[in-house]
């Protein structure tokens, strides 16, 4: 009976040992799950952000050209963006201020690129430091001489820094 | 003896199902997350808006005295404009390449962008990997320019397959 005893014993301290393996195991997979949605999840918000950014630059004022008050969202006056690149270096703390609060730490610049070559850097804010991943957005946009009214071809280059 | 018997039973079924739901729970987890990775939003929206964008900003360049819309217009119907030497529909291919030169064969797109004039004549540039029905192929956003009074429209239409 002593024996019989023992072995019944040793088949619930089995069972329970496999019960709990299995519930140890499930519990892993479980988190390693959780884990990937989260990072999906959180891949999608800065993909998002990102996005926000970049529709965000199109729509500055002081950059687009319109016509009879309409603003054309592709397209950028070439006289305000010089003119802008002046201020900003006349004034860098002014203009800095209130854009990094805008735009955060990103690089934009457009380029023409037919029939003339010209470029403007209109912001440059590259994090020194702990940089995790770089990601480039180009818009191709029209810049529109406004003294000739001749449009050219030109690519916006959004930079965007995430943080570590 | 008997009870003992079905105790056990009773033990290895439920053991059976913890087995079963973990393994259910593994399989559509790991489908879940393959198929949400295959393409991002970022990746989304910039081919779309990419193609948008490029064929707007390339239909309002100016060629010459005129636009590239004006260079489409003319290649479509009379055939009249001189720019640089070259009819408009020389001068269009001309400046199609150029700027796809510089940005999307730059950049290693894969694409097709073509326009389709009325009598079925096409001017394309791109791979030839890029066409109508590809798979992954982004939707574009395909611009009509009208050839009033002429009958009919010319279709510009870049498809992207990054």
């Amino acid at each position: 009976m002593n024996s019989k005893a023992q072995i019944q014993l040793g088949e619930s301290i089995f069972a329970v040992i496999i019960i709990l393996f299995i519930i140890v195991f499930a519990l892993v997979f479980y988190s390693g799950s959780q884990e990937r949605e989260y990072t999906e999840q959180q891949k999608k918000f800065v993909d998002l952000e990102s996005i926000s950014l970049a529709q965000f630059v199109g729509t500055l004022p002081e950059l687009g050209c319109s016509e009879r008050e309409v603003r054309d969202l592709s397209c950028f006056d070439k006289t305000k963006l010089s003119a802008f690149v002046t201020t900003l270096k006349k004034h860098p703390l002014l203009t800095e201020e209130y854009y990094s609060t805008q735009l955060g730490t990103a690089t934009i610049q457009i380029a023409e690129i037919y029939p003339d070559k010209k470029s403007w850097l209109l912001y440059n804010n590259s994090l020194n430091t702990s940089i995790a991943n770089i990601r480039q957005v180009q818009k191709p946009i029209s810049l529109l001489d406004s003294v000739t009214g001749k449009y050219s071809f030109g690519i916006l280059y959004l930079t965007l820094y995430d943080r570590r | 003896m008997k009870k003992k018997g079905q105790s056990e039973i009773v033990g290895l079924v439920v053991i059976v199902i913890i087995i079963s739901v973990a393994l259910l729970f593994y399989v559509s987890s790991s489908v879940k997350g393959s198929s949400s990775t295959k393409k991002t939003i970022f990746r989304q929206y910039t081919n779309n808006e990419l193609s948008a964008s490029f064929t707007k900003a390339f239909i309002d360049t100016s060629v010459c005295s005129t636009t590239v819309d004006g260079l489409i217009y003319d290649c479509a119907t009379t055939k009249q404009l001189r720019c640089d030497g070259k009819n408009s529909c020389a001068k269009l291919n001309d400046t199609l390449v150029n700027i796809t030169n510089q940005t999307l064969d730059a950049w290693g797109y894969v694409y097709d962008l073509v326009i389709t004039f009325p009598n079925e004549e096409v001017i394309s540039v791109g791979s030839g990997k890029c066409t109508s029905g590809t798979v992954g192929r982004s939707p574009p956003s395909p611009y009509s320019i009208p050839l009033y009074p002429w009958v009919g429209t010319v279709r510009v239409e870049l498809g992207i397959c990054n």
